[in-house]
Order: C-alpha cells, then structure tokens, then sequence
C-alpha cells in the first residue's frame, strides 16, 4: 500500500487511486478529453463577444479547452509510449472488475430513487397533536428506496432492513424539516 | 475582541461545535468516509443554521474528521481517512500488542498539539499573510487560482501530475457553466434555464466525494476483523513529554504544508512521518514500522496542525488549502461570507471568530474523542451494507437543499457516476474541485486585467513584479510535475498499479 517493507514511505496524494491506468483506458480517456475539449473550443468561439476581445466571455473557457486538447495528447501520447515499452495494453491485473456488476445496479437502484423523488412529488400537510407536520414523497421513496438498496448488499433479516429504512428516514426528515427548517426533496 | 470571545461561548454555539465534533470523529472513524466528504455532505445541514452556527459546526466537523480517521487505523488497520496511512502502519502494530488505547491516547494528544500549533501559526501569520495580499490585483489574483489548480493537480495525482492538471481543468470547464459574471452571457447552456445560475460547485463536491464513494466502496466485499476491548486509553505523562520537540516539529511541517494549495493532510502526515524517522534516535528508529508511538505522535500532529495551514490561504487569499477547506469555503459562501484579502473589511471581526471556533473545537475534539472510542468500535461492527446506503439520502438532502432544487440532485447524480469513471480511469477527484471553485475566480481577474492592460506594452505586464513572480511559479509547477513523471520507475507505469486505501 504505502510502505514497502519497513523502509520506504510512498507519498499518496488526496487520492490514493490516481495514477497510471492501462494503455487502453488511457487512450479512452484521451479520446473523450478530444472531444470534450473540441466541443467547448466550438462552443466558446461562438459565444458573443460584446465588449471587446479582452473582456470576451468565451475567453478563458477557449484557452481552457484549448490547453486540455493539449494534456489530452500528451496523456494519448504517453499511453502509446507506455504501451511501447512492453505495458500490456488492457491491464485485467490492475483493476478488480468483479465488482462492476454490483456497481451498475447500485448505480440504477440511486438513480430510480432520485427519479422517484423527481416524479412522485407531493406534499400533504397535518397534525400530530397541536405540531404541524409535512409528508412529501421523501419519506415513502427513501423508505422503499433504503430498504431495497440495503437488501441488495446485506442479506440481513428483513424486518432489521425495513425498521433500519423507516428509522433512519424519519430521524432524517425530523432533523433536517424541524430542527434546521430545511425542505426536502420530494416535495413542492 | 471581548464580544467575539462572549458569542463564542453562548450555549448554542458550543453545542453546534460539540456537535460537528462529535458527527466528524464518527465519520472520520468509519472506513471509507473521509473528511472532505464530510465537509461536503454536511454543508447542506449547515445551510440552515445561522452564519456563526454553521461556522462553527463546519470548523467541528472538520477538527473532529481528520482526527476521527486514526480510530479505525489503530483498531481494524483500515483508515478512516487517506492521512490515517501512517497512524494505521504504526498503531495497529501496538494494537496488535495490547497497546492499542494507550496508541489512541497517543494519537488524541498529537492531534490537540498539532491542532494548537497550526491554530497559533495561523493566527501569527495571517497579518502578514493579509498586508501583502492587499497588493493582489486582478492580474495576481488570476494567477493565484492558476496556481491553486495546478498545484492541487499536482499533488493529488502522485506519480502523474498530468492526470491532476486534466481534472483540475475538467472543473474549471464545469464552472463555465451558466451566465458569465461580466457580461451575463449564457455560456454553455445549450438553452437550458436549470443551467443559467450555473452548475452548483455542493452538488459536484457532494457527488464526487460522497456519491462516487459510495458507488466504490459499497460493492466490495471486504470483511472486517472488529476488536473487543481497546485497553487503557490515557497515555502516561512521560511518554507524552518525551515526544513534545517531535510533535512541535510535524505540527510547524504540517502547518506549512497545509498552506500549499492542494497539498492536504495525507502529504503532511506522511512527510512529517518520513522526517520524523530521519531525526528519530537510532533506538525510536528501530521501531518505525513496527509499532512506534514517536511515528504516530508525527503523523497524527502533522495531519492536525494541516486545518490551521489550509486556512490560511483560504482566509488571506480564497485559495482554498486543500479539497476539505473547499468545502469550508463553499459552505462559507452560502452564508455571503467572501473570504479573501480583504476579508478584515468586509467582515469586521469574522476572522477572530474563526480563530476562537477552530481553538474551542480543537479542545471539544480532545474531550470528545476520549468519549467516543467505544461507541466508534461499537459502529465498526455494523456491516458496510447498511452503514453506507444511509449516507444516500443525506447525499440526495445535501444536494437539494442548497437552493430547494432536484436539478441539482441529478447534477449530484452526474457528479457521483463522475467520480466513479475517474476512479476507474485513476484521475484524482481533489483537483476538479479546486478547478469548479477557483475557475469564477480565474475569469472574471483575467478579463479585468486584460481590459486594464489592453493598451499597455508586455512590459509594463512584466513589471507587475508580483504578477511576475506568480507566472515563474506556474513555469515551476508544470516543469517540477514533468520531471516527476519522468523520473518514476518504469515498472510503476507499466504496472499501473492499484494503491487505494
């Protein structure tokens, strides 16, 4: 990890993952950056111009497309030069892709809980004796949307995964709608 | 002065700092929860309080995070935070021994040292710091966000500073998003009014160092070995005092390195962990790496000391020290806090709160993580599969809560997928933070300065000496990164290999 028996210390940035990837990933990585850049640098050349050229909006966003392009090439160029030296061009060793499987549906399950929060928006007002309360789509959605996600990735009983959803969801939207008067999503 | 002393100390201020404490050593603890994600996650439950409330809050939280991480280094030889690497090395090897509360002892009073030392550097050296950046104008300021990016770039990448340099760029690129501060042109909105105030800088700090987390951790399927007991937790007094030079030493290290843009606390704990086995006797240096409470005392001073460094260019100039002060910064704009050289004008007072909220939070820290080392292992137990997807909601909360509005609940969404793909293609998050915040900055002082210098020779340009010496530094940084990635091993590259923590 950072040290290497008991007599080198690696430095790690803020994070610890960036470096070099695979050739091929690189080259990916480089591909998008063309683009990306080569669509602002369109993009911003259109832009108008109503003082002048040194007050141009599209000015800084130009030269920042313009020097990614540039670092997108090098970072092409060095994957290449990489790969020439004897690096493997898909590295399947430098990356634990078991995982990925798990990731795309956790990635789903948090975009269908947004969506729901997005859609199902309602918000219906009443009375717990003389308090005033509010219940949106937050609460019904994250509960469902809890419970199921921590279903997927822990095969606990099911009445600990419900109880955990509702208590974790109403100590939520009691803190954050009666303690710091913070509206939450789901609602109008 | 006195009055600011007196709200310091109002009940409800104390119990926010307490508070923020309290949440960020839980969440430092907890494996996988760093503090920038903290920091980010945590502005939106800010965003309700009243300015000094939330400053407060956010000073607790970020005292309490960096701490919080050497819990679970020391206990599970998992750190809670990136810094935590070296505290882990050395303090579960004394766990390992039956020493593992007398480590965290340890480990607590390092960190209250090197929180007070950073907070006394920091008080001593922001005058200076703020009388000469009064002579800052557009044309400097612009460099200094130049700076700021590269630099973060720079160090978050490690071996590849190109890589950095690319993900600082990226949120710069975000940042452009939206009606341009001069001229209130839409700049690439493609049409869309959601898109007009631009894209919220919380929203991609939540998903990024929050969501994408998530997204990385929660899959794997890691178990972990969770301690029954932790021992005696306070440390005996001449165990203490004989690493005092030691601590003073990472805790001026850590400070410094705090002070750099992007250089955050992993860089200063490590570096004060290198420098401390360097000087250490030949005895204490036997034990590096084997159990040696003189490497933990270095590490966890230097990581502490770091949050009085990386305020001080956050206040003096509104370069953010590291991607958790960006946070600070974000969470201070929402309350119309602008931070920079003129901060002593425009808030008369503020800077002497933020000194008091930092000292009464590193002293809540010191209390309250003696309280907590046994509910932490307690929360160790609990399964990475419910602890994490109850940070989802907090993240969808923290996100809309900014300005009431699930577009940026979905720009949180992007972000976090975002983080993942970078992850996947080992580019460093940290940096296109620094690039979202610092891009407003960079624009809108280059215009300024090229309008004012529009009929002016290059040479009157070069001789704004200060302007001058901020374009030699950019020189500096790109040719210090390539000749860093030229000098790496060459087996480093081919292997690519996978370092996280």
């Amino acid at each position: 990890m950072s040290q290497t028996g008991n007599e080198k210390v690696v430095f790690e940035g803020e994070d610890g993952n960036a470096g070099y990837a695979s050739p091929a990933l690189d080259l990916i990585a480089t591909a998008f950056l063309l683009a990306l850049s080569g669509l602002v640098i369109v993009a911003s050349w259109r832009l108008p111009i109503p003082g002048g050229l040194a007050t141009a909006p599209g000015l800084l966003p130009f030269l920042t497309a313009a020097s990614l392009a540039i670092m997108a090439v090098l970072l092409g160029i060095s994957a290449i030069v990489r790969h020439r030296e004897g690096a493997r061009l898909w590295d399947a060793g430098a990356r634990d892709s078991s995982q990925d499987g798990r990731t795309f549906i956790l990635v789903a399950a948090v975009a269908v809980y947004i969506g729901g929060l997005h859609v199902l928006a309602f918000q219906y007002y009443f009375n717990i004796g003389t308090i005033p309360m509010v219940l949106s789509a937050f609460e019904p959605v994250t509960i469902i949307a809890l419970a199921s996600i921590i279903h997927l990735f822990w095969r606990g009983p099911l009445w600990i995964t419900a109880l955990i959803s509702v208590g974790w969801t109403l100590t939520l939207s009691l803190v954050f709608q009666k303690m710091f008067n913070i509206p939450l999503p789901g609602g109008f | 002065m006195i009055e600011t002393i007196q709200l310091l100390f109002t009940p409800w201020l104390l119990i926010m700092t307490l508070s923020g404490v309290c949440l960020g050593i839980i969440w430092g603890a907890l494996p996988g929860l760093s503090t920038t994600m903290a920091m980010g996650l945590l502005i939106g439950l800010s965003a309700g309080m009243s300015q000094d409330a939330s400053i407060s809050f956010m000073l607790g939280v970020y005292t309490g995070s960096v701490f919080g991480g050497a819990i679970s280094a020391v206990l599970i030889n998992i750190p809670g935070t990136p810094d935590a690497v070296p505290t882990m090395i050395e303090g579960h090897q004394l766990a390992q021994r039956g020493e593992g509360g007398q480590a965290l002892g340890m480990a607590i009073a390092a960190s209250f040292v090197g929180g007070t030392v950073g907070i006394i550097l920091l008080v001593t050296l922001i005058p200076v710091i703020l009388t000469f950046a009064l002579n800052f104008k557009s044309w400097e300021m612009f460099w200094l966000a130049v700076i700021g990016i590269l630099v973060s770039g720079s160090m978050a990448a490690g071996t590849m500073p190109l890589k950095g340099w690319i993900a600082g760029w990226i949120g710069m690129l975000v940042a452009f998003v939206g009606l341009d501060a001069i001229h209130a042109v839409p700049r690439f909105t493609f049409g869309s009014f959601a898109l007009f105030d631009g894209i919220s800088y919380v929203a991609v700090l939540i998903g990024l160092f929050g969501l994408a987390e998530i997204f990385r951790t929660l899959p794997s399927k890691d178990i972990v070995a969770i301690p029954d007991e932790v021992g005696r937790i306070i440390p005996p007094l001449r165990i203490l005092a004989k690493f005092t030079p030691s601590a003073i030493r990472s805790g001026v290290l850590g400070t410094f390195i705090g002070a750099i843009p992007g250089a955050g606390a992993n860089v200063a704990s490590f570096l004060a962990y290198d420098i401390g086995k360097r000087r250490a006797s030949p005895e204490e240096k036997a034990k590096w790496g084997k159990g040696s409470y003189e490497a933990l005392v270095c590490a966890e001073t230097a990581n502490n000391a770091n949050i009085g460094g990386s305020m001080l260019p956050t206040l003096a100039l509104g370069i953010p020290g590291n991607a958790a002060a960006a946070a600070l910064l974000a969470a201070l704009t929402l309350k119309n806090v602008s931070v920079g050289p003129t901060i002593e004008i425009d808030h008369p007072g503020l800077i002497y709160f933020i000194y008091g909220a930092l000292f009464i939070a590193n002293v809540m820290m010191y209390l309250a993580a003696f309280a907590l080392i046994g509910p932490c292992v307690k929360l160790f137990s609990l399964p990475r599969g419910i602890l994490m997807p109850l940070i989802i909601p907090v993240s969808v909360i923290g996100a809309y809560s900014v300005k009431l509005s699930i577009f940026d609940v979905w720009i949180m969404f992007g972000a976090g997928l975002a983080g993942w793909l970078l992850s996947v293609f080992k580019f460093p998050v940290a940096p296109i933070v620094l690039g979202v915040i610092l891009a407003p900055l960079a624009d809108e002082n280059l215009r300024r300065s090229l309008f004012v210098f529009e009929d002016k020779a290059w040479g009157y340009i070069l001789s704004q000496w200060i302007g001058t010496i901020l374009m030699l530094f950019v020189l500096l940084v790109v040719i210090e990164g390539i000749l860093r990635a030229m000098r790496t091993n060459p087996e480093a590259k081919q292997d690519a290999p996978q370092k996280g923590v």
